[in-house]
């Protein structure tokens, strides 16, 4: 198990763990909420449908106070012990970053059917290695291009997925998002007012 | 003869060599980008082996696997940074090669000690899955369930320092498994009126998103550069291994096989333990840390042991022994492969495809890890930025073709979101995984064998085999918060 991602819990800071007992807490609540509503039925024995999410929302509830109250009282401890001396501020430049290439795939998921599988890869794959970087070159451009043709021509020509060909070409004849000249075209005709 | 027919036939008349191969070659470059696990580089195949016939699935899956934990040892040997966690071991006394102009020894030393390994582990695998299977068939419902809770425990007992958030993750994962029909009653729960959820939450999604996306998240914020310094020329000759290791690499290919069955450890703790023996039974302990060539040996063969071993025990009974073998268990059920004792008869011929497809990736790792060495040390020299946009781009695009629908782009970035939001808070997110796909055989077992019983709960402790795993379960528990479980052994140790 430990070969691989993250297999082994750690300590976070104290405050990231109340917080995050909070959220469990909330979970547990809204799971439990909702296991309320599973219908009942004849066919189920002495143990129906809801017994297993009873018991899990118990679990949560008793393991998210548990959390608090540990967390709890490792922030106290740490208040008490740090009064003294004021801790140097950290940019969260780390989670900056991770959020970053999130937003990047965001963007993709909003535009991949407006804009169509190639331009929006290429949009995705130039953006995030420019913001990653924190500024845009010529390379990050050609990276774009270079990098949705490799993947259009993987996906979509040798595997044959029917990725969207973007609405924004919806009057290209039977575009099924290979159209790239066509698909600019059209952006610039619509950008500059065209309809 | 129908065994050696069909083993022609795999090799001949289905692209199982091809599919062996670019497994190989793909775990290679994955496990040598530090950061990107074995199980990542099997997140991000998952999708593609949609379209694949199960049996070559699999092979292209476990093969990923079997080339990663070698991948793995390039940049821990040339660069100080294991590129797969069971590599750690591997930089103690590889690194302490390469910095005294040793490092191709080092590396050969690591292939062909993983390719031994290996070899070991695939005859293991090959003489006990099936009569494991046939054991499985003692295994009465309660006795299931039994297993069940022994393997979430062990998963919980590795969660190093914080056990607490180990069995809050594995609440987590079996909350979505809840997710979808009631396995008995047909009762839809949390579907929230999508039939597409009727089915469950698609495993292959979540865990491309908790594993790859946020891990790709967790790199994007790590500014340490990679580089992968001196460059070295691996030849055939380095191959020759040094007289002495081949005791390290028993060492390490008997701890790979047993750690490789435990549901749970993998092979981090296998490697370490297997350095730790071996410097004990060395007639020269003081070498190691200081470049002992055994000390790259032994955890090489260890951890590309379980790459094997730990198939035996997801084969026969649906419990992944590690990380990775529960991507290859979602590959299986994700094609309607249920692991178990009827596997042998309903798919036999799946066995023989993935015995053959692994037999050859063993072997097609030498010739590959001579050639792959270039584009590696490339590929870790590429700006981070290019190669996280790369991986991304890879994932999203394959997220959509599972099942051709932008929603499902969505549910990967949303699991990636979550997982990173508990990475970064502490929360291991393999127990979350080992639930989710564990909650099936907890949940119906559980209930089957109360139906079976009439309702009396004494049934689970009358089954001397349930009652027994059930012990060992709570035994697991109390030595993890005693401060006894091998994570934390593993990790003194180190």
């Amino acid at each position: 198990m430990t070969d691989d991602v993250n297999t082994a819990g750690t300590r976070g800071a104290p405050a990231a763990d109340l917080a995050l007992a909070v959220a469990l807490g909330a979970l547990a609540v809204g799971y439990g909420w909702l296991t309320s509503g599973i219908p009942s039925s004849p066919l189920e024995g002495s143990v129906g449908a809801r017994a297993l999410p009873h018991a899990l929302t118990a679990a949560m509830l008793v393991l998210s106070l548990a959390l608090f109250c540990s967390s709890g009282v490792r922030w106290i401890r740490r208040r008490c012990r740090s009064s003294h001396q004021a801790t140097p501020a950290s940019y969260p430049r780390e989670l900056r970053n991770g959020l970053t290439l999130l937003c990047a795939g965001l963007a993709y998921l909003f535009l991949l059917p407006w804009l169509g599988y190639g331009i929006s890869m290429a949009l995705l794959l130039a953006g995030a290695a420019a913001m990653l970087e924190r500024r845009f070159r010529l390379t990050h451009a050609a990276y774009g291009v270079g990098g949705a043709a490799v993947l259009y021509l993987l996906f979509v020509y040798l595997l044959g997925i029917p990725f969207p060909s973007g609405l924004v070409f919806a009057a290209a004849p039977a575009d099924d998002g290979a159209g790239c000249p066509i698909a600019a075209y059209r952006i610039a005709y619509l950008a500059f007012g065209g309809s | 003869m129908d065994v050696v027919s069909a083993i022609w036939h795999t090799l001949t008349a289905t692209p199982a060599v091809v599919a062996a191969t670019g497994g190989v070659l793909w775990g290679m470059l994955g496990g040598a980008l530090p950061g990107i696990s074995p199980s990542v580089a099997l997140s991000l195949l998952l999708p593609l082996t949609y379209g694949l016939e199960p049996s070559l699935a699999i092979v292209l899956l476990a093969s990923t696997y079997v080339g990663a934990e070698y991948g793995g040892s390039i940049p821990a040997i040339l660069m100080r940074t294991p590129g797969t966690n069971a590599a750690i071991a591997t930089v103690w006394d590889g690194y302490p090669m390469h910095r005294a102009g040793r490092g191709a020894e080092a590396l050969g030393i690591s292939l062909v000690s993983g390719v031994v390994g290996g070899l070991v582990g695939l005859a293991f695998l090959v003489t006990c899955s099936i009569p494991a299977t046939r054991l499985a068939l003692l295994f009465t419902p309660a006795a299931y369930f039994g297993l069940g809770v022994l393997a979430l425990s062990a998963v919980v007992s590795l969660s190093g320092k914080a056990p607490l958030k180990g069995a809050i993750a594995v609440t987590v994962g079996v909350m979505l498994g809840t997710v979808g029909t009631d396995p008995l009653s047909g009762v839809p729960r949390f579907t929230f009126g999508h039939a597409d959820l009727l089915g469950g939450l698609d495993y292959a999604l979540v865990i491309i998103g908790l594993f790859a996306v946020s891990e790709l998240m967790m790199l994007a914020g790590d500014t340490t550069a990679m580089s992968p310094g001196t460059s070295v020329r691996f030849r055939p000759r380095h191959l020759r291994i040094p007289r002495g290791t081949g005791k390290a690499q028993t060492i390490g290919s008997a701890v790979g096989l047993f750690e490789g069955c435990m549901p749970g450890v993998g092979g981090s703790v296998a490697a370490v333990i297997s350095y730790d023996l071996a410097k004990r039974w060395s007639k020269r302990p003081w070498r190691f840390g200081k470049g002992a060539a055994e000390g790259v040996a032994a955890p090489e063969a260890a951890n590309n042991t379980v790459a094997y071993s730990t198939l035996v025990p997801t084969l026969a009974f649906g419990i992944p022994g590690s990380n990775s073998s529960a991507v290859i268990l979602a590959g299986l059920l994700i094609h309607g492969i249920q692991p178990g004792p009827l596997l042998p008869e309903q798919n036999p011929d799946l066995l023989v495809s993935l015995y053959t497809g692994l037999a050859m990736a063993t072997l097609v790792q030498i010739p590959l890890g001579l050639v792959v060495i270039g584009p590696c040390l490339w590929l870790i020299a590429r700006p981070k930025a290019f190669v996280l946009a790369g991986m991304l781009a890879l994932i999203l695009s394959g997220a959509y073709t599972i099942d051709n629908s932008v929603l499902d782009v969505g549910i990967v970035l949303l699991s990636g979101l979550v997982g990173y939001a508990l990475r970064r808070t502490g929360v291991p997110l393999a127990p979350i995984v080992i639930g989710l796909l564990l909650t099936h055989l907890l949940e119906s077992n559980f209930r089957r064998a109360l139906v079976l019983s009439d309702g009396e709960l004494s049934t689970f402790l009358s089954d001397p085999l349930a009652a027994g795993l059930l012990v060992a379960a709570g035994l697991l528990v109390v030595a993890s918060v005693c401060g006894m479980s091998p994570a934390k052994v593993s990790s003194s140790s180190s």
